[in-house]
């Protein structure tokens, strides 16, 4: 008598806590007001179950393509408020490849634990800060870049013959204007003691490819390949650690290096039939979304808008992002947009869906 | 009992040899290459395959019609294509665009071409060998259960567009077995897509190779670089081959900037997933995205290349070519897919007058700073013209085709991107002041430079000039301009990007 009430007992609860389940499955997606279908289990954490009784305060979810919504919000006094956003961004980038977005044509030199990065374009202040001299010169296209760093750069006073500094260089190519499509290398393990870089004052016969000798002589950085650059040996290259290399014509690089009691000296040439350089100000503004939401004052300016570099994958194909913020916003009339483009929208997908409970933009008083 | 089994004997073996109607006259007008294609028809009969004798029937009812060409423009240009291929095989790093313009200028009277009717080069066994390679790709997953007309149009045609003829699924079978066999099983060819066309961008360069004719699939594996169409071709090819159902569609003209383009399109439940050959995969391809410097590109009209004759085309209906038509209308092998990329709307224009007494009229676009026929319609009785299927946010202007020129037959009309239609008359009696700063919506270098010489003009049944004006600022302010007109502003000094805007307020860029 005693195990049959146990059993009825069990049986009951399990009943209860499936009800209580559905119910509040249920009321999870009240505030969302979504009927997002997907071929795969759906995304039920994207969303802080703190905003699962809550209505949004503006939802713009789950359009076709070649839509664009405007919805607008007032905010009375200073609050944050709490964003969630799934859209698509270009290419169909992968998570690795955030890794190179919105970057230029760059060289970038890790000697000792400094690393610098270097493209056309960048600030002087950067340099200047540093004293480092730079030069660019191009001749389509061979792009020659020399460097001027001084010793205490690398917290060196006094080098001297034979020294060893670990050292590594990559130049990245960009030939779209949105990321670095391959990263060629002198090393393959791209952490700077892979290879040495070590001063001496004439090239060593006995040559090994794990060292780059770096000659005793004095440089004038004018972009120009010098007679004083010839004493150098040139060394190519070769690893491709990002991407794929089409050919020495796509991307090819090598580099030169002297010293003086001053001055580390590098004169790195690249081949590229593409140089593409963004430009800090241009970065801030390229879209990295092709479906996307943004939030504007009332004066026009954007205040927040989902960004390549920040978002994360939100199931299905990679292009498909999530972004999970808080903004704090001032007293105040916003707008919010949504755009989708000609492809992959909310049942018009072309790839696998996203696997989050909506496509688009919601936000919630936070 | 025995008579209705030899009635029904009978039966079964006339409609069994019954070669189905439209098969019929196109054998007829093989002439006298007619038994040579119906030794095609026998050999699957004999071997019982139907399916394939289905597919025997679609590649012959629409053979008379296919044509390539030859002569001295591509003797000559075969020659430079074998000199690249000479270049190619050295195993140099080559920059290929170089390397094509220099041999380019060897290339003597490329424009003079002939037609030859592929009836007359191709025989049975070449169309035997094609439906036999087609049909071995049904051993793949994602062919295996293709629709019959998803196959027929998009996987076994034995060419592309207009080129000569060639065996490209022999090259391309053994290029990539190795590839397919390991994806065998995949009810998707998605993941084979992105293979093949990754490894054709190994080897495919893009170059400004400009020939008067379709490149034969030997020509391209020779010269191993073009342009958009050449890429797309090749990616075509591979993909076919593999039987993935792919196709090839373009835009003749883009509706708000210069130039044409060309992409592939993944068939994929009875839907077109843009890609571009050898360069960006399905999924990935946007064809309006707006590039740094530049603006989102709009769709006009989008046509897809067939095998077969559309029976709709300008072409096909105006076959006794009672009129001259624009070039871009000249073959009856390509269909309207512009609805299956943008939103559209039709455009109904009347005319005012059918002076010419045309039977066919068409919508212009402005593209490298002239109109250019991108649709055509038939005139009415009552002297009104149908323009199907039109993209939105363009601006259109109705003409007449008349001894190689366009004429007028109608003010620019609007489309917005909601769909409004309406009309953009100038306003002769009322002016207005304008200021510019712009001679085009994208690119810092269109901006007004000062110093730099201008002339805007409207457009009032052609265009007309509002001045030539030296710029002292970044404005250029221009008086007495008809209010509601359709201008274009010109630089005398340097650059071609130049677009037509109206002003509402400002520039509003069409």
């Amino acid at each position: 008598m005693v195990v049959k009430a146990k059993t009825y007992l069990t049986f009951f609860i399990k009943v209860l806590l499936s009800l209580l389940f559905l119910l509040t499955a249920c009321k999870y997606d009240v505030g969302l007001n979504s009927n997002m279908i997907v071929n795969q289990p759906i995304d039920s954490i994207f969303i802080n179950k703190k905003y699962a009784y809550q209505s949004p305060m503006l939802q713009i979810i789950n359009m076709g393509n070649n839509t664009h919504l405007v919805r607008s919000f007032t905010i009375r006094e200073p609050q944050k408020i709490q964003i969630y956003a799934v859209g698509e961004t270009l290419f169909g980038m992968s998570q690795s490849d955030k890794r190179f977005l919105l970057k230029s044509d760059d060289i970038n030199l890790h000697i000792g634990k400094l690393h610098i990065n270097l493209f056309k374009g960048m600030q002087k202040s950067l340099l200047n800060k540093r004293n480092i001299a730079l030069s660019f010169s191009i001749k389509d296209p061979e792009l020659l870049c020399e460097v001027q760093i001084p010793w205490s750069n690398l917290g060196i006073k006094k080098p001297t013959y034979d020294m060893e500094i670990g050292f590594n260089v990559t130049v990245g190519d960009n030939d779209n204007g949105y990321f670095q499509k391959s990263v060629i290398a002198w090393r393959a393990n791209t952490n700077h003691e892979s290879g040495k870089l070590k001063l001496s004052r004439r090239i060593n016969q006995n040559f090994n490819d794990r060292c780059i000798f770096s000659i005793n002589n004095t440089i004038k950085v004018d972009g120009k390949i010098g007679k004083e650059w010839l004493k150098n040996k040139e060394v190519a290259l070769k690893e491709v650690v990002h991407g794929k290399v089409k050919d020495s014509l796509d991307l090819s690089s090598s580099i030169r290096s002297s010293w003086d009691d001053k001055y580390l000296y590098f004169l790195i040439r690249v081949t590229d039939l593409n140089f593409k350089w963004i430009k800090d100000e241009e970065r801030k503004n390229r879209n990295t979304f092709v479906d996307q939401g943004y939030i504007k004052d009332e004066k026009g300016n954007i205040v927040w808008e989902m960004n390549a570099i920040t978002s994360l994958h939100a199931g299905g194909a990679y292009k498909n992002q999530k972004t999970d913020t808080s903004l704090y916003l001032l007293p105040g009339r916003y707008t919010v947009s949504y755009i989708t483009d000609e492809s992959h929208s909310f049942m018009h997908w072309d790839s696998l869906p996203p696997s989050t409970p909506f496509y688009g933009i919601v936000l919630y008083d936070n | 009992m025995n008579r209705r089994l030899s009635l029904y004997a009978i039966f079964f073996l006339i409609s069994c040899n019954n070669i189905p109607n439209k098969v019929e006259l196109a054998l007829k007008r093989t002439g006298e290459k007619r038994p040579e294609f119906e030794k095609v028809i026998k050999h699957f009969r004999e071997s019982g395959e139907k399916e394939k004798l289905k597919a025997a029937y679609f590649l012959l009812e629409h053979l008379p019609g296919q044509f390539h060409y030859t002569g001295s423009g591509v003797i000559e240009s075969q020659k430079a294509f074998k000199k690249m291929d000479s270049i190619i095989s050295l195993g140099n790093c080559l920059n290929y665009k170089l390397v094509w313009d220099s041999l380019e200028k060897t290339i003597k009277n490329i424009n003079q071409l002939e037609k030859e009717r592929d009836i007359d080069l191709i025989n049975s066994d070449f169309l035997i060998k094609n439906i036999d390679l087609a049909f071995r790709t049904k051993s793949y997953a994602w062919a295996r259960e293709m629709p019959t007309d998803i196959f027929l149009k998009y996987v076994l045609p034995y060419k592309l567009k207009n080129e000569h003829p060639s065996d490209f699924r022999s090259y391309f079978l053994k290029k990539y077995y190795k590839i397919a066999d390991s994806l065998k099983d995949e009810k998707s060819p998605l993941k084979l897509i992105n293979k093949i066309n990754e490894d054709l961008g190994n080897w495919f360069y893009l170059t400004k190779l400009k020939v008067p004719f379709d490149l034969s699939f030997n020509d391209l594996i020779k010269i191993k670089s073009g342009r958009c169409p050449q890429e797309v071709q090749l990616a075509a090819y591979a993909m076919r081959a593999l039987g993935i159902p792919v196709a090839m569609d373009g835009v003749p003209l883009w509706g708000n900037r210069d130039f044409r383009h060309d992409w592939n399109a993944w068939i994929s439940e009875n839907k077109a997933i843009p890609f571009l050959g050898t360069e960006v995969n399905p999924g990935s391809y946007k064809l309006a995205f707006k590039w740094p410097a530049s603006v989102s590109s709009k769709i006009a009209k989008a046509f897809r290349s067939t095998y077969e004759t559309q029976i709709s085309s300008l072409m096909s209906i105006n076959a006794d070519n009672e009129e001259d038509v624009p070039r871009i209308f000249e073959s009856s092998r390509f269909e309207d897919v512009t609805h299956e990329y943008v939103p559209v709307s039709n455009i109904i224009v009347r005319i005012p007058d059918n002076a010419l007494e045309k039977r066919y009229a068409y919508l212009c676009v402005f593209n490298n700073q002239q109109w250019k026929p991108v649709h055509w319609g038939k005139i009415s009785s009552n002297n009104e013209i149908l323009f199907s299927n039109m993209g939105r946010g363009i601006v259109y202007l109705p003409v007449f085709y008349e001894n190689l020129s366009i004429v007028p037959a109608g003010v620019p009309i609007r489309l917005q991107s909601n769909g409004e239609i309406s009309e953009i008359i100038p306003n002769l009696k009322t002016r207005h002041t304008v200021k510019l700063y712009k001679k085009y919506p994208a690119g810092k270098d269109n901006e007004i430079i000062p110093g730099f010489k201008y002339e805007l003009f409207f457009w009032n049944n052609e265009w007309h000039s509002l001045g030539k004006k030296k710029a002292t600022s970044k404005v250029m302010v221009y008086d007495n301009v008809p209010k509601n007109s359709l201008l274009w502003l010109r630089s005398l000094d340097d650059g071609f990007q130049e677009r037509i805007f109206t002003i509402e307020k400002k520039q509003i860029w069409w």
